[in-house]
């Protein structure tokens, strides 16, 4: 039980300081709404409609597949780094990561996950 | 960090079942869509055999490879076999059942193995964080074949309800590891056994972090109160998947259950508190209890031959937790149930599968009569029933006469009256199915029935033949079973 005092003040602190910060901005800002500003941010262009709807799955999909390679991106930039010392066992043990996420890549574009139409 | 040939050996049934999936998945790829794909049930077959080969090839390891990773003693092996054999059965039943719902998919066979990969894993974690690995890469294709009729409202529901379900337990699972690694300082179950073995009142935080292991798996293995996804999931899903869930996943969720908590936390079985005896005695006691009582008694209001069977599978949980309560004689007992278990359940899927295959439905009203229009498998169903029931010749029979001998031996017997009793009131649901099928009146006797699949029909056959072998004699398997379990203290 000796760092565990550290990680509850990161708790604290970390609560704290969030709550202060919303608390601050309630208060001290200044407010002058109109329509324009009280309307949903939608990257600028005008709102349309709620974003509670049924929308393609398609968008899911690519998400999904993203995901899953930004990740292995992740885990490429260190293996890089430090290829050298890992040797070759490093290099058989990403090889093998590599083709299981490779068999899905293949699995994904065969099964036109990644046509848009 | 060296890893050598020998750890390499210690992990090949879950190479070559997770290596012969993602060869499924190519197969599967660059096949012509919409053609069926019953061939890649043979792969599977032929995967799952070479998976379960290799675990008995495999030399015995009691000490653990890759840095005290996972190991390869009696239960690893024992329980990968029995996992295979339960995968190899569900892949039968696919084979004929999925092309029949519209959906000539190849995932099916691909999930099943991953799946089954996962649970050999988990057979022979030696760590927490292993057994966690081993968790997910068992449940996660779960969920999806729980899923796998997408066009069907049952079966998506059941997928989303074991997903979400399925999500919270191995959060408790892993907020319990958290725990006990904060109080241990370590995730190896050999550490955790002897920091557990003694002044584990002193530790708070291993106390919240046990039971909460203990709460993710029983969500697993759906003991009660945790059981409530279970019923929908098994009644929604694709029949070959129920059969997988309700035999491989409960017999890889009994490993972990063995390994973590009746293995690695020991010291918990009772010690004085302020003159009160305190430990895991009592909970598993409650837990056995409740298990066997309220899933008999729900069984006996049920409509639909797959939610009995459901019940009846979250009965036998109930009966396995006896074993598990009943220390060393308990391990080998508990081993020989689920293999037993395993055909007999199988096989009643598979006979509810051959018949929803003969445009059937699975209400008990559906099986009225159904012994006039298919008398041999009404008659295998029956010997099936009469096996999960445990009435003699079968190896039902056994398995239970094992079990409640080791509780006895191991002085529970408030516990083995509970069980007997509970057994009486399941044999009520079993035998409801059977006067249904034989002695009540069918209604719409004109159904048109389609040629049975070789497929169902040798799954069928070949339940029935261990199920009536072990009955006959059971000696051989008790022994396999016994020599699998004799490394456990």
């Amino acid at each position: 039980m000796l760092s565990y005092e550290a990680i509850l003040l990161l708790i604290v602190l970390g609560i704290a300081i969030s709550v202060v910060f919303v608390l601050i901005s309630k208060f001290l800002g200044p407010k002058n709404p109109n329509a324009r500003k009280k309307s949903v941010y939608e990257c600028g262009a005008e709102p349309q409609g709620s974003a509670r709807k049924r929308f393609p799955v398609k968008f899911y999909m690519i998400a999904l597949l993203f995901l899953l390679f930004d990740i292995e991106a992740v885990f490429l930039y260190p293996w890089a780094k430090l290829f050298r010392e890992l040797g070759f066992l490093g290099f058989v043990e990403m090889g093998i990561f590599m083709l299981v996420l490779i068999v899905g890549l293949i699995y994904a574009w065969r099964k036109g996950a990644l046509e848009w139409e | 960090m060296t890893v050598t040939i020998n750890d390499v050996v210690v992990i090949l049934p879950f190479l070559v079942a997770s290596g012969g999936a993602l060869l499924i998945i190519l197969l599967d790829s660059f096949s012509a869509p919409r053609t069926p794909r019953r061939f890649l049930g043979g792969f599977t077959i032929f995967f799952l055999a070479v998976a379960a080969l290799s675990a008995y090839i495999v030399p015995l390891r009691t000490e653990s490879a890759f840095h005290g990773m996972v190991m390869m003693d009696g239960l690893a092996r024992f329980l990968s076999v029995v996992v295979m054999l339960s995968a190899g059965f569900a892949t039968l039943l696919a084979m004929d059942r999925l092309p029949e719902q519209g959906s000539a998919r190849g995932e099916f066979y691909a999930l099943l193995l991953f799946s089954a990969a996962g649970a050999s894993l988990l057979a022979s974690a030696a760590d927490l964080v292993m057994v966690f690995l081993g968790l997910e890469t068992l449940s996660i294709p779960a969920y999806a074949m729980a899923a796998a009729l997408r066009r069907d409202v049952r079966s998506t529901e059941a997928g989303f309800k074991y997903f979400v379900l399925g999500a919270f337990a191995t959060g408790f699972f892993l907020m319990g590891t958290a725990l006990v690694y904060s109080s241990v300082g370590s995730t190896a179950l050999g550490r955790l056994a002897a920091a557990s073995a003694s002044g584990w009142t002193e530790k708070p935080l291993l106390c919240m972090g046990a039971v909460m292991l203990l709460v993710g798996l029983a969500f697993k293995a759906a003991v009660v109160p945790f059981h409530m996804w279970a019923p929908d999931v098994y009644d929604g899903s694709p029949t070959p998947a129920t059969a997988y869930f309700a035999t491989g996943i409960k017999a890889a969720a009994f490993a972990a259950l063995l390994r973590v908590v009746i293995l690695s936390l020991p010291g918990m079985r009772a010690e004085e508190i302020n003159g009160n005896e305190i430990g895991w005695h009592y909970i598993f006691w409650g837990l056995a209890a409740a298990t066997m009582a309220v899933s008999s008694l729900t069984a006996l209001v049920q409509k639909d031959v797959k939610r009995i069977l459901a019940y009846s599978s979250v009965a036998h949980v109930g009966y396995l937790l006896i074993g598990l309560l009943a220390g060393k004689p308990g391990g080998a007992a508990v081993l020989f149930y689920l293999l037993v278990y395993t055909f007999m359940t199988v096989g009643a899927f598979a006979v509810v599968a051959y018949l929803e295959n003969s445009k059937g439905g699975t209400k008990l009203s559906d099986y009225a009569g159904i012994a006039k229009r298919h008398p041999y498998a009404a008659a295998a169903m029956a010997v099936f029933l009469f096996s999960l029931a445990g009435i003699p010749p079968t190896g039902g029979f056994f398995a239970k006469f094992y079990l409640f001998k080791a509780a006895v031996q191991g002085g529970l017997i408030n516990l083995t009256v509970l069980g007997v009793l509970f057994s009486v009131v399941s044999a009520y649901y079993y035998l409801r199915i059977v006067v249904a099928m034989y002695m009540e009146q069918g209604e719409n006797q004109a159904v048109i029935d389609i040629s049975p699949s070789a497929a169902v029909v040798t799954a069928i056959c070949l339940c029935l033949l261990f199920t009536i072998i072990i009955g006959l004699y059971p000696t051989p398997y008790l022994s396999v079973a016994q020599a699998s379990a004799s490394m456990l203290p």
